[in-house]
């Protein structure tokens, strides 16, 4: 099921963004600070509805880590607790929403005691509540299927003590599920993946596309203590740690696409740490997997290259079916700090090349 | 950047380059993005290029041939066009139809009007040269496809550059511009261009 629109307001550096039109693979351009990593931070936690530790994780993915209750504002717009958080998706048949507001109930603070304060009513218009403590985050999901009533489920996570939260699940069920590819890439979370992949005799599919970047490559498996090891030809199979980030980004975005199956892969700089020899056929390798997966694909880039050798790609009969599977957007912001996006279809992506338009 | 000029194609863009950096100096000129749009009916393909302007409270110049009846142009023709699909797509700009604002005609004709006027009688010969296809097939019945305008300033260039002048300019996609004994850039002729670009740049 795809997203084909989404609405973020006050999420991060975001004060209010509507991107439209969204299609198979869509690729976030922009100036520096301009929202890109937001925006798939934003998608990521609205899909979400049965993790609500998801804000943390997304923090800590920004090196952000979480000492006290207070550290829960780095999600809210201008670090304003006041500025409620707002996303909103649109699917096929489905709408959904996610609001999230700060909770009061109980305070943890690494620097006093934990303390109780009275419970407030955080529906109310009138808290303000940078003037008071807070101990967590209600999510209130929001789901309006066709022909259906809405059903909406708050999830909370509330800090309890240094990396110990209580969390609750909303009831509203997950539409897609949601792989995001950092810059960071943790060998550990690659492992389950590539185990399943290897289970289901789906390795070949991985390293074809790493021959690509090291065509020494001939195997990759898993070894003790969740190392992965690839055979490079020699007596030994090397540590994949060992072959360089563009080896190891390459296997994070082919596995969360080949794992996602149906839902959403979102992938932060996809092009860093991978030469420019890699990028055609990384970008072939995405468009298949997406297809064959069924999974959508949303990736940040300011690399130009990208660009063009993605226009390349879909100028090969074998891809000229993907043109309009594709939209590229760029993000600006407007004098009055909200965010617009700017749509470029494959023509007009195509003719923004070869113009040498500033498109980033 | 505080302006984008679109130009209708790769050849124009130079030109205007050109022109700015001499009347309205270097400084200007590196003020502004100057794109060419691959035609006049390419506006939509630059589509979030303009609204980005738009929103941020930069200007769009368009400067494109007004052409003529032959390939179904003319000044009030392509007017009417550009008033229309600023309309039709929601977008805010101003523009120039080469080579005057007023008449038919393209860009070839506003360089042809300003050719440094001691190679003027090579443009003459090319003119004769028309006029002599043209005979040649009255005389047998026969009506020849006459060069374009395109090609008098190609025959110009070529003869009036050096032979590495000339491949070198070709490959820049212009015609020595930077050169004052080929073209006169104080020629009246481009004053309503001048004039058209002064109510927009800020010197």
């Amino acid at each position: 099921m795809e997203l084909r629109k989404l609405e973020i307001t006050n999420f991060r550096g975001i004060k209010h963004l509507e991107i439209d039109d969204l299609k198979l693979v869509n690729v976030f351009l922009g100036k520096n600070n301009a929202g890109k990593t937001s925006i798939l931070e934003a998608i990521f936690i609205s899909l979400g509805s049965q993790n609500p530790r998801i804000p943390v994780i997304l923090d800590n993915f920004r090196n952000l880590l979480h000492t006290e209750a207070d550290d829960f504002r780095f999600l809210f717009y201008e670090l304003n607790y006041n500025n409620e958080v707002n996303i909103k998706t649109y699917y096929d048949d489905i709408e959904k929403g996610l609001i999230i507001t700060p909770n009061s109930s109980k305070v943890y603070n690494s620097n006093s005691q934990t303390q109780l304060i009275e419970k407030l009513n955080s529906s109310s218009t009138t808290t303000d509540y940078d003037k008071i403590p807070i101990s967590g985050l209600k999510l209130t999901y929001d789901l309006k299927k066709k022909h259906a009533k809405r059903e909406t489920s708050a999830a909370t996570i509330e800090l309890e003590a240094l990396n110990q939260y209580r969390l609750t699940p909303s009831k509203t069920p997950e539409v897609n599920k949601g792989i995001i590819v950092t810059g960071n890439t943790q060998m550990t979370s690659l492992v389950p993946k590539l185990d399943r992949l290897i289970v289901n005799k789906q390795e070949n599919k991985v390293i074809d596309v790493l021959k690509l970047v090291d065509s020494s490559i001939k195997g990759i498996t898993l070894g003790a203590n969740g190392i992965i090891l690839c055979d490079t030809g020699f007596g030994k199979r090397y540590p994949l740690n060992l072959l360089g980030e563009g080896v190891i980004k390459l296997l994070a975005i082919l596995l969360a696409i080949l794992d996602a199956d149906g839902g959403v892969v979102l992938i932060d700089e996809f092009s860093n740490g991978l030469h420019f020899t890699a990028l055609k056929n990384l970008w072939k390798a995405i468009l298949l997997s997406a297809t064959e997966k069924n999974v959508q694909v949303f990736l940040t880039t300011h690399h130009y290259e990208s660009l063009e050798y993605l226009q390349q790609v879909l100028q090969e009969d074998d891809f000229v079916k993907f043109q309009n599977e594709i939209r590229s957007y760029t993000i600006r912001k407007l004098p009055d700090c909200n965010l617009k996006s700017y749509i470029y279809d494959y023509d007009k992506l195509n003719n923004a090349i070869q113009q040498e338009v500033e498109i980033r | 950047m505080v302006m984008t000029i679109f130009t209708e194609g790769r050849w124009d863009k130079p030109f205007v380059a050109e022109l700015i950096k001499r009347h309205f100096g270097e400084e200007q000129l590196n003020k502004i993005e100057l794109l060419d749009t691959n035609g006049y009916t390419s506006l939509e393909l630059n589509l979030p290029k303009f609204q980005e302007n738009n929103d941020l409270g930069k200007l769009n110049l368009v400067i494109f041939d007004a052409d003529s009846a032959d390939n179904n142009g003319g000044f009030q023709t392509r007017f009417d066009f550009l008033v229309a699909e600023k309309a039709r797509l929601g977008i805010e700009f101003e523009f120039f139809l080469f080579p005057n604002h007023l008449d038919d005609g393209m860009f070839e004709n506003l360089l042809e009007s300003i050719v440094n006027p001691n190679h003027a009688d090579v443009i003459e010969c090319f003119n004769s040269y028309l006029e002599c296809i043209r005979n040649k097939g009255e005389d047998k019945g026969v009506i020849y496809t006459l060069p374009a305008q395109k090609a008098k300033i190609f025959a110009y260039a070529e003869a009036v550059l050096t032979p590495k002048e000339f491949k070198n300019a070709h490959k820049r996609k212009e015609w020595g511009y930077s050169k004052d004994d080929i073209w006169d850039f104080n020629s009246a002729q481009l004053n309503p261009l001048i004039e058209f670009l002064k109510l927009h740049i800020q010197v």
